[in-house]
């Protein structure tokens, strides 16, 4: 114990004199929840503020194309430019990269839908022998877009296009269907304006238990971010190690009387104490930070003891993982490359990025390996679902497990590799 | 008081001993110089004492105790100072010595006055509380070889002790290494520096590609080979000039 206490205090001091290793183990994770929080919530908040810049290139002007250029104006998302004539011009414009997408309006355009449907209708009212035969004549609205931009959004942007022209479909419907109506019936029908909307949508989160907690950015980030930060202590923890074989005092501690379980141990509680801390950070700069971003409050939940034993088991995980990286890495290179790289991989696996449910099938088999999805998880249970220690059982047993694991793993390692010497 | 018995190693992805069937006896109170080129198996040798490693073959004995089965009870009365400044750059040299004092078990007073003591003896007081990276390559290697014997050890392995340092502080260091052997520490040690090894060391043994070519007190050796001193006798036995 005696030594143990002697090898943390020395591994403390160690790690509060090396500023550059505070910063990447603090700084660093509290200035990406911020700005990768500020990115999503604004992503999330249908980008009202920064609008897309789109040409919107009118040949018809007629119902169609003004009912368009309207619905366009009214989801505040675009910038609408009507000042480009031709297809040329916009095409130009949009390669330049001005503008993200011009949609063009070809010339008779609304004229080509009341052809379509004007002989439909008819033939809904005319007797059998007078039937007339329906050649549909095609409608192409061109939309050209800039390479770069990301084929999600596009696809976003099309099916809006046709949720419009759908619905202006059905307008002409409705006029010309009144038309025929009058002509049958000498009386004009009241006919709506626009279509009526009796469909809409109510969306309520289903929690297994009463909560005040509301799913949003801040939510979701916060646990994300604080996981990866913690693995990210893999990069001063290996270094750490490293140095210390490099220099000799490693050696040293070996010929010394003690266990290499004690070098070990100090190592895991400072580095512990020091997820801990970031864990702590993350958690406030979520409730007083990011508020001042105008983002939402960090909702912490109503079981603490949850939360501080996820915190600790992951902390474990990400310790465990760094003594490893730093027991076999022979170098500062590899470490510091296979260490970030390793951690960045099994994020992506985690969903710290990509939510794990919208991946595909084998990944979300694959993402069951990462010990930061099993945190995510277990964070994810108590801010979204409001958890209990119950509920976070299986991900606290997997986290705690990987610690042990990876503690033996590098104990017998640098062992084995001692004696082959 | 040290036995090695037939020891050979070959390290892994080798075909060449690295130490071939060396067997030494070392009395206590002896100040015993390994000696020979770079790559001669000195440090290969000085690393199975400590019990980093197991030799490929033979037996290494300290006190009577194996080192390849009791390392732990032979840790407790030696002390190493590796040829590396092992010591924590970013810690002050009281930081270092305590933490190294401590690991060693000592405790309280014993180590305080043990610490105390030695950057005395050392000249090194007054920069007891500065950082070891503000440190020049001397005082950094004095500060090395106290964190070896904070706890009065009774063996002490010096691997290479005064290595990269200016004459002057070598010499203080050798002079500190003489008081130590004197109050009855053994001291094995490894140098390519002949010249003080001959004065310095009571018995010496010359290792070449991993044997020993010759073994005795510096004097005698030097005499007997016809010699005018122990660099001149090393190159005879040896053949080589370029890496001593």
């Amino acid at each position: 114990m005696y030594k143990l206490k002697a090898s943390v205090i020395k591994e403390f001091l160690v790690l509060i004199r090396d500023i550059p290793g505070l910063i990447i183990l603090f700084i660093m994770p509290a200035a990406m929840i911020i700005v990768v929080t500020l990115v999503q919530d604004s992503t999330l908040k249908s980008l009202s503020d920064s609008k897309i810049k789109i040409l919107y290139v009118d040949n018809d002007n007629d119902i169609l194309s003004n009912s368009l250029k309207e619905g366009l104006l009214k989801s505040e998302i675009f910038d609408l430019d009507t000042s480009k004539v031709n297809y040329e011009q916009a095409k130009n414009e949009v390669a330049k990269g001005k503008y993200r997408m011009a949609i063009i309006i070809p010339e008779g355009a609304a004229d080509t839908i009341r052809k379509n449907i004007k002989p439909v209708v008819e033939n809904i009212f005319s007797a059998e022998q007078n039937q007339q035969t329906v050649n549909f004549k095609k409608l192409e609205i061109q939309i050209l877009t800039d390479p770069t931009i990301k084929n999600t959004f596009k696809q976003t942007m099309i099916s809006d296009l046709q949720k419009y022209t759908s619905k202006i479909e059905t307008q002409i419907l409705f006029k010309i269907l009144a038309e025929q109506l009058e002509k049958m019936t000498g009386v004009k029908p009241d006919l709506l304006d626009k279509p009526i909307e009796t469909i809409t949508f109510k969306e309520t989160f289903a929690f297994e238990k009463e909560t005040s907690i509301k799913p949003n950015s801040t939510q979701h980030n916060v646990p994300a971010w604080t996981m990866f930060a913690m693995f990210f202590i893999v990069i001063p923890l290996a270094g750490n190690m490293i140095y210390e074989r490099e220099n000799g005092s490693f050696f040293r501690l070996l010929t010394m009387p003690g266990n290499y379980l004690t070098v070990l141990g100090s190592k895991t509680i400072v580095y512990l104490g020091i997820t801990f801390l970031q864990f702590i950070l993350m958690i406030l700069a979520g409730i007083f930070v990011l508020p001042l971003f105008g983002l939402p409050v960090l909702n912490l939940g109503t079981h603490p003891f949850a939360l501080l034993i996820t915190a600790l088991a992951s902390g474990l995980a990400a310790v465990g993982y760094g003594i490893l990286v730093g027991t076999i890495a022979e170098t500062h290179e590899q470490a510091g490359v296979f260490g970030s790289v390793s951690v960045i991989i099994l994020a992506s696996l985690g969903g710290i990025w990509f939510p794990v449910y919208a991946m595909p099938a084998i990944m979300q088999k694959i993402s069951i390996i990462s010990p930061l999805n099993w945190g995510l998880e277990s964070f994810y249970d108590i801010f979204l679902k409001n958890g209990t220690v119950s509920d976070i059982l299986p991900e606290i047993s997997a986290l705690t497990s990987f610690f042990i694991f990876t503690i033996l793993i590098a104990y017998f390692y640098e062992k084995a590799k001692r004696m082959k010497f | 008081m040290i036995r090695l018995q037939n020891i050979s190693k070959i390290y892994k992805n080798s075909t060449e001993f690295a130490v071939n069937e060396i067997s030494l006896n070392i009395n206590k109170g002896e100040i015993f110089g390994l000696l020979g080129t770079n790559g001669a198996g000195k440090t290969t040798i000085f690393s199975m004492l400590c019990g980093l490693f197991p030799p490929t073959s033979g037996e290494i004995y300290i006190n009577n105790l194996s080192v390849r089965t009791q390392i732990s009870e032979i840790k407790k009365i030696i002390g190493v100072v590796p040829q590396n400044i092992a010591l924590y750059p970013t810690l002050t040299a009281k930081e270092n010595l305590s933490f190294f004092g401590k690991m060693y078990g000592l405790r309280g007073k014993e180590l305080t006055n043990s610490i105390i003591h030695r950057l005395e003896i050392f000249g090194l007081t007054k920069y007891a509380d500065k950082k070891i990276k503000t440190y020049s390559g001397g005082m950094k290697r004095r500060i090395n070889l106290i964190a070896g014997i904070l706890h009065k050890p009774e063996l002490l392995l010096l691997d290479e002790p005064a290595v990269g340092i200016d004459a002057h502080s070598r010499l203080e260091i050798m002079h500190e290494l003489k008081k130590i052997n004197e109050s009855g520490t053994s001291i094995i040690y490894t140098s390519h520096y002949l010249e003080e090894a001959e004065k310095f060391c009571s018995e010496i043994a010359i290792i070449d590609k991993g044997k020993i070519i010759t073994q005795g007190k510096p004097t005698e050796l030097v005499k007997s080979a016809n010699c005018s001193n122990l660099e001149e006798m090393f190159f005879k036995l040896t053949g080589n000039k370029s890496n001593v």
